[in-house]
């Protein structure tokens, strides 16, 4: 084994156990249902680019799906 | 179409956003109407259903509440099926790395790298992340792990699995999409769309060195 | 040679309309379409694949990414009334296998290998590199589309009835 073997490998698994935690996160989302409604506050968060123009007072929070394409243009 | 409806009507274009402005036909009243643009990606069974109802509208003169019910109709379409997609992107991936010339086992390798890579595609996209993000992901891991054939020595030409695993993120729609808009004049179009895929390639790239350099393989 | 030659291009024909349909899936392209669009690559890659061998005169990858996108134009632009769909539905999916996704990455490949080299040879090489690939990916690109955007133009009255 050399260095970039244990690299390899070492990405493989890192990819592996993000498959399959996305499966048991899924999974256990499925079994909880509806009542896991509260969402803990992280720290650290990935934004999107259009929360930068985010003004105090606007309906969107950041980091939230906006769905204020429904405004009409009159 | 608009004609069908008794009304003229202008549209103009830009990369995030449609104006529409409909007059009557004697040009004394004018409604306009400024949206964004859907972000459903690219899908060419909506375009071909838009088309056939327009052409309903217009050869049939179909009322604008039956139009309007067939469009929301439409707007509901389900997309391809994702693991559907998944299957028929891998074999279409292994096929291309034959195009160049690679043999089984590089089929074999970007077959199982594409596969990975896709899947983590769609599962980021389906979580809301950044697209250019994913692509850097998707790309890093597809080229990590197609590199495996040259840590491994698989089968006689791992460089060509290594450079075809990720032509599968290439944004081939836009790069032929921007440069009919350039043929059209709607050269703000066109640059606009011309910049969205090379930011996609640039990160596609920036995933595929970042894999090569912790690797410690040779570049090219 | 002969028979060589003709199970190469076959060949050609036959894994490039594998990746058009692979390629096509991912921006949802209607089932119906699935056929021609697969048929539509086929025969463009071939025709591009026949006029680049060195032994047919091996013509520019340019020119010959033009002359086959012209054939994938005409092709789409006759089936598509076929099937129901506008022409851009058939020849999109069929440019793609044809798109130069290699030289679009090396070229971004390169650049950052010259910010990697600073000796002036190197950079020089690789920043060559990185202009010979650009401007062949976008002479290529270029090409395609207005060799299948011709046959559109050409067929007027078919390629914008095709869904009537």
């Amino acid at each position: 084994m050399n260095y970039s073997m244990i690299t390899w490998c070492i990405i493989a698994a890192v990819l592996l156990c993000a498959f399959i935690f996305r499966a048991v996160a899924y999974k256990c989302g499925n079994l909880r249902g509806g009542n896991c409604r509260h969402k803990s506050t992280h720290f650290f968060e990935l934004g999107r680019d259009t929360d930068i123009f985010y003004v105090p007072g606007d309906d969107e929070i950041p980091g939230m799906p906006d769905n204020t394409d429904e405004s009409d243009g009159r | 179409m608009a004609e069908a409806f008794g009304v003229s009507l202008d549209i103009f274009i830009m990369p995030a956003h449609v104006t529409i402005s409909v007059w009557n036909t004697d040009r004394t009243y004018a409604e306009m109407a400024q949206r964004k643009t859907a972000s459903c990606g690219i899908s060419f069974d909506l375009n071909t259903r838009l088309s056939q109802l327009s052409w309903e509208v217009a050869d049939n003169r179909l009322g604008l509440p039956a139009a309007k019910e067939r469009f929301e109709r439409i707007q509901v379409t389900k997309p391809t099926g994702k693991w559907e997609v998944l299957i028929l992107t891998g074999f279409a991936n292994a096929a291309f790395c034959r195009l160049f010339g690679g043999d089984p086992f590089a089929m074999l390798i970007v077959l199982v790298s594409t596969l990975a890579g896709y899947r983590l595609k769609q599962i980021m996209l389906e979580d809301g992340r950044d697209v250019r993000l994913t692509f850097l992901c998707a790309s890093f891991f597809s080229a990590s792990l197609s590199a495996g054939g040259y840590i491994f020595s698989i089968g006689s030409t791992p460089e060509l699995a290594l450079g075809t695993s990720v032509l599968y993120l290439i944004p081939g729609v836009p790069y032929i999409n921007s440069v009919s808009d350039m043929i059209y004049r709607h050269y703000l179009c066109a640059f606009s769309r011309f910049l969205d895929a090379a930011v996609l390639t640039a990160c596609l790239s920036v995933g595929l060195c970042t894999g090569m350099l912790l690797l410690g393989l040779k570049w090219f | 040679m002969w028979n060589d030659i003709f199970v190469n291009i076959f060949e050609d024909g036959f894994f490039a309309a594998i990746a058009a349909i692979g390629f096509s899936s991912i921006s949802n392209t209607p089932r119906r379409a699935y056929l021609t669009c697969a048929l539509t690559a086929a025969v463009g890659h071939a025709i591009r694949y026949v006029l680049t061998l060195p032994e047919l005169g091996g013509v520019h990858i340019i020119l010959a990414s033009t002359v086959a996108s012209f054939a994938v134009g005409m092709f789409a632009v006759l089936f598509a009334s076929c099937i129901k769909c506008p022409a851009e539905v058939c020849f999109f999916p069929a440019l793609l296998p044809m798109i130069p996704g290699m030289y679009a990455y090396r070229t971004i490949e390169a650049l950052l290998s010259c910010l990697y080299h600073s000796q002036e040879e190197v950079f020089v090489h690789y920043f060559y590199l990185f202009a010979y690939n650009g401007i062949t990916c976008a002479f290529i690109i270029l090409g395609m589309v207005i060799g299948a955007t011709v046959p559109v133009f050409l067929l007027k009255k078919l390629s914008f009835t095709a869904t009537r």
